[in-house]
Formats: structure tokens, C-alpha cells, sequence
């Protein structure tokens, strides 16, 4: 079939509109892709994960599960409403400590950009006064509370069967709702500005650090022999600062 | 097709509707996050059960968006190809049809977001514009087509 000149036309208009549209999504990408890093507003003190590092951020961490002596360590940097983490969440940390020889601990990173992720750290940290932090984790990480609302917040508080009033009350206390913050500063103090993170140390020491849903999920298969293999994202070797941040830059210093 | 005009704008606001609602796709397909400008409003949006359709449980909405601004490229670039006028007037028809449905489905999507999610994607108010800036021209067209016909029969 032969191309009248107004068809021509198109092609060659759609030809255009192919290269700049695609580099202006290119673009607005960042540099390394969908879930790649975006700028950090500030410079932060590089990440540099030791074995004691690990082993300090698990043994003072709020919140832990798994066998106290398993083999594999891993820390958790997270945000309820980043969809990254959310996706790692279904991927591979739910009910992780039932699928990997693992200790495992969780420390908020509440990112500026997200306007409920305090509002839902400081609800699970309120579930966490009546002993149920990681039912309420599992809850706010489930797809159907992805809008994270006070409404959300109380009817999943409900589900787990806390005390409504108590629940309400300790989210007003200003002790449960300083952690998110003061966890937010500790892991930026350690240059941890991306979530979600993790911090891993293996049954030989070694370590690395990922950053994003997808590096996690990559890492994970190799874990399940409490071992890190050589080959992953990050370096393995002790005390080794992985390779760049993941997903999602964070903007502690620079709120909605 | 007597204003090649309309048609070329028709199938320029298409393509490049397409490239949003193909990009937002592939982003979902691959658990990419949305860049958003730091505001947020995407994230949430795209991880909101309405991000599908029927939500929470259906296709991608951006999947639907890209098949819909597909049809219309298609559409408009099967006009181009020397069609008679009937032919080219059932293809005229046939985009202000697509491009109404995609308008009414755009309204209810900003309406989720404004008043259920509460939150605004750029991405989806711009497929929001495209989409109208489609039926908007496409009308104009058949406005125009009217205009022309009932010159031609009823001349002054």
C-alpha cells in the first residue's frame, strides 16, 4: 500500500513526538531508571556498613522478630506510604522471618514527600504499646490500606483487636510519637536516606546494603543459605559501602 | 477529509497520549516508581486500589489508557490513507466516540483523585488534558464538517 503525503506527514510527525516526549520522560527519570535514585536534596555522610554496624542497628533497634541467633541479620529502613517498600513488603519481607534464617529489625524513615507515613509510624509504634507492632506492620503494608487515612489507621487497628481508646490515646502521647522522627535522624546520621534499605550481615560477617523492592528481591534468593553471594549488587566484603541508593531520595529537608 | 489540520492535531494530542499511558504502564509492569516532581501524588495514586480497573483487582488503568489512545492513532492515521468521505466520516465518528468514552473515564478517574485518594498525579492530569484536547478538536471538526455541508446544500 502506498503512503498518500499526509500519511508521510504522520509518520514523520509521530517520529518527532517519539524523541521528545521519550526524552523528556527520560529525563524525568533520573539516572538510573523506574525505581532508580533520584538527587538527594543535601549531602549525606556516605554509608559505610560494618558487621558491628549491623549487629549495633539490630541489637537497638525497637522492633525485632525472628530467631535472636540465626545466622542472617537483616535491618529494615522502611516508610509505610512508599510504594517501593510496599512492593518489597509483598515480594519478599513479609513473613520473612519464616522464609530465611534471619533476625530481623525495622527502623522508620518516614519521608517528607509521603504526608502519612508519620501519621502510620507513630499508629504502629501506638499498636506496638499493646504488644502488636508487627500485626499493625503487616496491616498498613497490606494493598487495601494503601491510602494509609486516620479512618484506615483506626479500622486496621481494629482488626488486630487493640484497644481503640488506649490505640487513639498513645497516638496523641508525645513518647510514641517522637520515635518515627528520632529513628528518621539515626538512620540519616548514618548517611541511610532511601527507602526502603537493608542492612545485611551474613553467617560470615559479611555485609552489604540495598536500596529499592528490586535489589532486594535480586539479593533474596541467595539468603536463603544465610550466606550472601559474591555476585550481588553491593560488595560482601566486611565493611564494605554498597553500591549507589535505590529508589527513592528522600526529603527530610524538604517537606510538602 | 477537507482541513487535514484537525486531524494532524488529533493524532499528534494521541501520540503523544500514548507515550504518557505507555511509560505509566511499563512503570507499574516493572514496580517503577512514578517520578512525580517530589510531591508525592503519583506514588500515591499509583498505588491506590483505583489504579486499577475495577479497582484493586482489573488491568491497569494506564493499560486501558494506552489501548484507548492506540485506537486513536490508529484512527486518525487511517484517515490520512486516502479513504472516501463516507469511509472517512464513520473514522471522524469513530474518534469522537473513542475520545468521548476516554473523556468520561478521565472525569471519573479526577474525581478519585480529588475527593477518594486525595492526592493529584501529573501524569494522569495530563492524559486528562490530552484526552480532551482529542475530543475537543475532534468535535470541532464535525462542527466544522456541518458547517460545511449545510453550506453546500443551502447556499446564500
Amino acid at each position: 500500500m502506498k503512503l498518500t503525503g499526509e500519511a508521510k506527514l504522520l509518520v514523520a510527525l509521530g517520529a518527532l513526538v517519539l524523541f521528545g516526549v521519550g526524552f523528556l520522560i527520560l529525563t524525568s527519570r533520573g539516572p538510573t531508571g523506574p525505581g532508580g535514585t533520584q538527587p538527594t536534596p543535601t549531602p549525606r555522610p556516605s554509608l559505610n556498613v560494618t558487621a558491628a554496624l549491623v549487629d549495633e542497628m539490630y541489637s537497638k533497634a525497637r522492633h525485632t522478630k525472628g530467631d535472636p541467633n540465626a545466622p542472617l541479620t537483616i535491618v529494615e529502613f522502611a516508610d509505610f506510604e512508599c510504594p517501593s517498600c510496599r512492593t518489597a513488603y509483598e515480594q519478599n519481607v513479609k513473613d520473612i522471618e519464616k522464609k530465611l534464617p534471619v533476625r530481623f529489625a525495622f527502623y522508620h524513615l518516614p519521608l517528607d514527600m509521603h504526608p502519612r507515613a508519620i501519621p502510620a509510624a507513630v499508629a504502629t509504634e501506638a499498636a506496638g504499646k499493646q504488644g502488636k507492632f508487627w500485626e499493625m506492620y503487616n496491616q498498613l503494608f497490606e494493598p487495601a490500606n494503601v491510602l494509609l487515612t486516620d479512618e484506615v489507621l483506626e479500622a486496621a487497628a481494629k482488626k488486630i483487636g487493640l484497644d481503640i481508646t488506649k490505640f487513639n490515646a498513645d497516638r496523641q502521647a508525645s513518647d510514641v510519637a517522637d520515635i518515627p522522627l528520632k529513628e528518621r535522624e539515626h538512620a540519616l546520621e548514618h548517611g541511610i536516606d532511601t527507602t526502603p534499605t537493608f542492612l545485611i550481615k551474613d553467617k560470615n560477617g559479611n555485609t552489604t546494603s540495598v536500596a529499592g523492592a528490586g535489589a532486594f528481591k535480586e539479593l533474596y534468593d541467595d539468603l536463603k543459605d544465610g550466606v550472601l553471594s559474591p555476585k550481588p549488587a553491593g560488595p560482601t566484603a566486611p565493611g564494605q559501602a554498597p553500591g549507589p541508593p535505590g529508589p527513592q531520595a528522600p526529603a527530610p529537608a524538604t517537606g510538602p | 477529509m477537507k482541513n487535514p489540520l484537525y486531524n494532524r492535531i488529533v493524532f499528534l494530542l494521541s501520540f503523544v497520549g500514548l507515550m504518557v499511558a505507555g511509560y505509566l504502564w511499563f512503570l507499574h509492569a516493572t514496580h517503577g516508581d512514578v517520578p512525580c516532581g517530589g510531591s508525592g501524588g503519583c506514588d500515591r495514586v499509583a498505588q491506590s486500589p483505583y489504579a486499577r480497573f475495577p479497582a484493586g483487582k482489573g488491568p491497569f488503568v494506564a493499560a486501558y489508557g494506552t489501548l484507548g489512545y492506540l485506537t486513536l492513532v490508529a484512527l486518525s492515521f487511517l484517515r490520512t490513507l486516502g479513504a472516501g468521505p463516507k469511509r472517512d466520516r464513520l473514522l471522524l465518528g469513530l474518534i469522537v466516540l473513542a475520545a468521548g468514552a476516554g473523556t468520561l473515564f478521565s472525569l471519573h478517574l479526577t474525581y478519585l483523585e480529588l475527593y477518594v485518594i486525595q492526592a493529584i498525579c501529573k501524569w494522569c492530569v495530563a492524559s486528562q488534558a490530552l484526552i480532551l484536547g482529542v475530543l475537543f478538536v475532534s468535535v470541532a471538526e464535525v462542527l466544522q464538517e456541518y458547517r460545511n455541508k449545510r453550506g453546500e446544500i443551502l447556499p446564500e
